[in-house]
């Protein structure tokens, strides 16, 4: 299906700049003596929103560093990296970086990639000194997990299609999972054939419907890679039992002291999968030719802004523009009919749509109208930026 | 045909999934947050509900745990929207009673795929 993302690219880069202010605004308001949990998860909240949105509209420039930054907030929040003024230094470069990234992409000009490459070496530093200082104790780094082998092809056993049994836990039915679209995606695999095992049963009178009695004894035929038997079991991994059993093949050998026809035989082989099986990996389901979308937009010359307004804002507008349509359709009757005896009602009416015309001039200015924390919003971050420069403590007062 | 609830807290996330699933003929109502999600989903019956982990006022989790224990919603299929990297989100989504995930990012054909999937 094609649909056009660029339609969406505008609510994305406004929502962008705003979520890059409230990290700023976060990060400067960051109490390095006690880090406020909630204030980190709403900065990190602004930066998972920004790689999420970026990495779907195709950005892969600004996907690819906010998830660096991301990674460090994660770990701020969990506790696992201490919130350091150098740190917080380092996040606001990088927000900076990503806000003039994400201008260019939206004005359809080229992106400061070195810009970039230098925030996002400064994010990797931050990030490597814990990596460093973990490894020298040993312990583990999260996010590895270990390298295991599928089965595979061996010598001159090919596979040829597998044999699974799949025994859903009671409880399956209750996480909106349906065995039958699991066995409908098994068979766009290969030809499978599906045997139900009844054994589990139960009488008529105990039978539970909200429970998943049943198993299924498959065989797959077809040389399916395990990556995508897995991929359909995915979402129901520790809510059933699951066993996989390649089926293998002999090919024909070349081995010239055999001459004989060879016969093509099929092996089940006794290999079960599931007792100490390593954990597979998550296929992933990400295509890697994301890359090929263009990440810079042609320019079409037109500058658009936008500004968010309350929605209790424009019910109000919505009413007046009711009242006044009321009003004009009272003085159109009069106007139709119109008796000298009915001149109170004109001027009545008149007065109405004075009235009505007043408020919706008001409201329409007060829609217009901004916050005046736009104009000073800069400050603080000015502030902060000479305070490091000048390596002076500066006190900003704002008031009025 | 199906009606689902798409929400998140990212507008430009928002409109493409609704558009995407109208485009194929589901109807779709919105919700911003887990709040708003919950208030929907009391006033209204949906056939699949798809949410964002990470937001604010009530997350995706959390909203998922609190549709479970609606009577409506014990069977539908709820899906999450998560990172590839988030493995311990994906856990703790299934405890709280997730159907299944939907990784981040992701373009239109790979959501109607994964709708598809759960929709019949």
């Amino acid at each position: 299906m094609a649909i056009d993302m660029a339609q969406f690219h505008q609510v994305f880069f406004e929502e962008s700049f705003e979520g890059l202010d409230a990290m700023e605004s976060g990060l400067l308001n960051l109490d390095l003596g006690a880090v406020d949990a909630e204030a980190i998860n709403t900065i990190f909240r602004a930066a998972h929103s920004i790689k999420g949105g970026s990495g779907t509209f195709g950005f892969t420039v600004v996907s690819e560093f906010t998830h660096v930054l991301e990674t460090l907030l994660d770990e701020m929040r969990d506790g696992r990296r201490q919130v350091t003024q150098s740190a917080i230094d380092v996040l606001l470069g990088s927000v900076d970086c990503l806000r003039e990234t994400l201008q260019a992409i939206q004005a359809g000009i080229e992106v400061d990639h070195h810009s970039v490459t230098q925030h996002k070496l400064a994010l990797d530093k931050l990030l490597n000194d814990v990596v460093d200082a973990v490894n020298e104790t040993g312990l583990q780094v999260p996010g590895e997990c270990l390298e295991q082998s599928s089965p595979q092809d061996t010598g001159n056993l090919k596979i040829v299609g597998w044999h699974i049994t799949f025994s859903p836990h009671l409880h399956l039915f209750k996480t909106g999972n349906e065995p039958v679209r699991i066995l409908r995606e098994l068979a766009t695999l290969g030809d499978l054939s599906v045997c139900a095992n009844l054994l589990e049963m139960p009488d008529l009178y105990e039978l539970d419907p909200e429970a998943c009695h049943l198993a299924w004894s498959l065989d797959l035929q077809g040389r399916v890679p395990v990556s995508e038997i897995d991929e359909i079991f995915d979402w129901v991994e520790g809510d059933c039992d699951l066993s996989k059993q390649p089926v293998f093949a002999i090919t024909k050998t070349t081995n010239a002291v055999s001459e004989a026809d060879v016969s093509m035989q099929k092996y089940p082989v006794a290999l079960d999968l599931l007792t100490g099986e390593p954990q597979t990996q998550s296929p992933a389901i990400l295509d890697d030719s994301k890359d090929s979308q263009n990440s810079t937009l042609k320019s079409t010359g037109l500058t658009s802004s936008s500004i968010r307004v309350d929605t209790g804002k424009i019910d109000t507008l919505i009413n007046m523009v009711g009242e006044l349509v009321i009003t004009q359709s009272m003085l159109s009757l009069i106007g139709e009919h119109f008796a000298i005896n009915k001149l109170d009602q004109l001027k009545n009416g008149l007065l109405q749509l004075q009235r009505h015309t007043r408020e919706l001039q008001k409201s329409v200015i007060n829609i217009r109208m901004l916050p005046i924390n736009f104009v000073f919003s800069r400050f603080p971050r000015l502030a902060h930026d000479m305070s490091g420069k000048s390596g002076k403590k500066i006190e900003l007062n704002v008031g009025g | 045909m199906a009606t689902i609830l798409a929400v998140d807290d990212s507008a430009s996330i928002r409109q493409m999934v609704s558009f995407t699933l109208k485009s194929a003929g589901y109807s779709v109502v919105e919700a911003m947050d887990g709040v708003d999600a919950l208030h929907k989903a009391n006033a209204q019956a949906f056939d699949c509900v798809v949410t964002d982990v990470n937001m604010p006022n009530k997350d995706g989790i959390s909203l998922i745990k609190d549709l479970r224990a609606l009577p409506n919603y014990r069977f539908i299929p709820l899906l999450m929207l998560t990172t590839e990297s988030g493995i311990e989100k994906k856990q703790q989504g299934k405890e709280a009673g997730a159907t299944g995930w939907i990784v981040k990012p992701f373009n239109p054909d790979q959501l109607l795929k994964t709708i598809k999937k759960v929709m019949g």
